[in-house]
């Protein structure tokens, strides 16, 4: 009898969820286009004291306004908050002037940023970069049983969109002073890089941190850098990661300071210290992240056959001659098709989720500057197709801007090409 | 009530890593003590205690009292030496920080005393001590049981063994835990007047007798009842239209229009 009941009252729950199921999905409002924006992983390997804390802390900083370039990044309050602490305690020359003290395991986290601009004078998002802030210890030491952080820090590299090696500057230093801790430190990290990049699908790139620290080596910064690319160069190992991924794709070795020339100094024990009531300049800080996505889409040309290259110019060229909501409808149609499929596997990416999004950003980055007068331009466009439209002419002015940053630096330093190729 | 709680630390050295220094015995015997070091986080502000409840790989649950210190140079200073003019720092130029606290099984932690946490902090500075002498050789040291001398809710309230053992025995023993019991019987309580109400509700629907089905009306007939160019002169007694139907009404499928021949 007590059988019956129970089944009964189970039955009469089940049937009560399911109706309410039904119900919430026939109140289901109308059918909405939800603009969604792609996301991208970036991971800076780099050993304890490489300074990637303040590198992440200074490129937000630089790139927190849209100065000197069209786009800008945004991030959670409390992110924000965290990133302005250590940049202010970076900055502060006063007190103890102690450097901001290194990352715990246990403060492993990303931080999204959100690349915006402005498209009729209100900020939108174009893209996501999730940065990856961990304690450089888990790179390379063996953890304490029990410990998952390490796990989760590999775990994290393997699906990276893009990795950038940090290399410490004052261990160069120390490397070409002749001090032994210098080479020491140099093996310790390509020993930590090199097994992680060498299997990297992701564009890899390098960046050689406290640049202000070998002014030392040469007044002309060109001949400075080259100093530096045949210091590394003449290690087997990394010469033969260059070319391993120089094969597909320009590797990039960038010079970047948080703090900009003469706020510090190493004084006699070796420490690095502050100069008193100096200001804080940073140098290049927001070329890294700047070079990620058009590194991506650039290693994802490469790679491809012949058919799937013209394929795909042959849709960018008919992007260009179409509207706004023509371009829509035929990119999902590229979508479904060999070269678009390829592409968005490169991406790693579900079609179904962001086909237009990451695909149709691909594709606005194979077209020209963004000032290039389109044919669809001279059209009169509904309310829908000139949003979609300012939305598009926004992320390629991303996309040029960013690609103008890294070319503006590669001006100034040829050096910084580790490899040739690629745009 | 005084619980019992087991010292423990995490620290940077000069040339290594973040670390478990110290670690109650427990942990470490059963391989787990790198929970410690995954959990906690410094703090900006020195000794401020905060607390974290976590579990273990193995599914043992503990709360992990903790606090930071930033090392000075009389922390370090050898026994009857001045100590140095700056504070030590790593080979980065960063400063020493220690994240030091307690241990205890189980939940509900409340706010620590700060005798407990100073008594865990000389601990951890003694233990950091040994570890800077020789980082590459020092292992993780294993933290004897202290009583807390604060009123702390919740935790090991006896311990198995003396304080004197690094590993009193904490395997054995069920941790007691009066909040779960209290939640159980509110879950408990809500499933059976939810269940009731359903039955209730059920055998009311069954009960009641259905009313007629009047059909909606057409949206046709609608339309042609609220367009005044239709309405037809013979009907002139008709009254004020209405879209809502004054009975209960079910949709009707549509009819099939009949095709032209």
């Amino acid at each position: 009898m007590m059988a019956v009941v129970l089944i009964i009252i189970i039955l009469s729950i089940l049937l009560t969820l399911l109706a309410k199921h039904i119900r919430r999905r026939r109140d289901t409002g109308p059918l909405t286009v939800t603009e969604t924006i792609p996301t991208f992983n970036v991971v800076a390997l780099g050993l304890q004291g490489s300074g990637k804390t303040l590198l992440l802390a200074s490129m937000y900083h630089r790139l927190k306004a849209p100065t000197g370039q069209c786009y800008f990044i945004t991030a959670t309050r409390d992110d924000v908050l965290q990133l302005n602490d250590w940049y202010l305690q970076m900055a502060d020359t006063a007190a103890t002037g102690a450097w901001p003290r290194g990352t715990a395991k246990g403060e492993t986290r990303h931080f999204t940023f959100t690349v915006k601009t402005h498209i009729d004078g209100a900020a939108h998002p174009i893209l996501d970069l999730k940065y990856l802030e961990y304690a450089g210890e888990l790179l390379t030491d063996l953890q304490d049983a029990g410990s998952t952080k390490q796990q989760e820090l590999f775990s994290h590299i393997d699906s990276a969109d893009a990795l950038i090696g940090v290399i410490d500057g004052y261990r160069i230093r120390q490397h070409v002073d002749g001090h032994p801790e210098g080479p020491l430190h140099l093996e310790r990290t390509l020993n930590a890089l090199l097994p992680v990049m060498l299997e990297a699908t992701a564009p890899i790139s390098f960046v050689i941190t406290k640049w202000d620290l070998l002014a030392g080596l040469h007044p002309d910064e060109s001949t400075r850098l080259n100093i530096v690319r045949n210091l590394l160069t003449s290690n087997d190992h990394f010469r033969s990661l260059v070319n391993l991924h120089g094969a597909t794709r320009v590797v990039r070795l960038i010079p970047v300071s948080a703090v900009g020339p003469g706020f510090a100094t190493i004084d006699p024990s070796g420490e690095i210290v502050k100069t008193p009531q100096s200001a804080v300049q940073p140098t290049n800080v927001d070329v890294p992240l700047s070079a990620v996505v058009p590194g991506l889409f650039e290693q994802i040309e490469t790679r491809l056959d012949h058919d799937s290259i013209a394929a795909i110019r042959a849709e960018v060229d008919k992007r260009t001659r179409q509207g706004a909501l023509e371009a829509f409808a035929s990119l999902t149609n590229f979508a479904g098709q060999l070269a678009g499929r390829t592409v968005l596997a490169m991406l790693g990416t579900p079609g179904a989720a962001f086909g237009d999004t990451v695909l149709g950003f691909f594709l606005d980055s194979r077209m020209g500057a963004p000032d290039d007068e389109r044919a669809r331009l001279g059209r009169e466009l509904n309310e829908a197709e000139q949003r979609i439209e300012s939305i598009q002419l926004a992320r390629r002015r991303v996309m040029y801007d960013m690609r103008r940053k890294v070319d503006a630096m590669e001006g100034r330093l040829p050096y910084s090409r580790l490899s040739e190729g690629g745009w | 009530m005084s619980g019992y709680a087991w010292p423990f630390l995490v620290a940077r050295g000069r040339r290594l890593g973040y670390r478990t220094i110290l670690a109650p015995g427990f942990l470490i015997s059963a391989g787990e003590h790198g929970v410690l070091d995954d959990t906690v986080v410094p703090d900006s502000q020195e000794d401020r205690a905060a607390v974290v409840e976590t579990e273990t790989p193995s599914g043992r649950r503990i709360s992990i009292v903790h606090a930071t210190h930033i090392v000075t140079a009389a922390d370090v200073a050898e026994p009857g030496t001045p100590p140095a003019e700056r504070a030590p720092r790593d080979t980065h130029s960063r400063p020493l920080q220690l994240i030091y606290g307690f241990v205890y099984v189980g939940g509900g932690a409340g706010p620590p005393g700060s005798d407990d946490l100073r008594i865990c902090r000389d601990l951890s500075l003694a233990a950091y001590r040994r570890f800077l002498a020789d980082e590459e050789a020092f292992r993780v040291e294993s933290g004897h049981g202290f009583a807390l001398r604060s009123a702390f809710n919740g935790g090991v309230t006896e311990p198995e063994e003396s304080a004197q053992s690094s590993m009193p025995g904490i395997e054995d023993f069920e941790t007691p835990d009066p909040g779960r019991h209290t939640h159980t019987g509110v879950i408990l309580l809500a499933g059976a007047v939810v269940l009731i109400g359903v039955v209730i509700l059920a055998m009311l629907r069954l009960t009641a007798t259905p009313e007629p089905i009047v059909p909606c009306p057409s949206v046709s007939a609608v339309a042609s009842k609220t367009d005044p160019k239709k309405l037809a002169p013979a009907q002139p007694a008709q009254s004020k239209p209405t879209l809502k139907p004054t009975t209960p009404c079910a949709p009707q499928p549509p009819r099939e229009k009949p095709q032209p021949k």
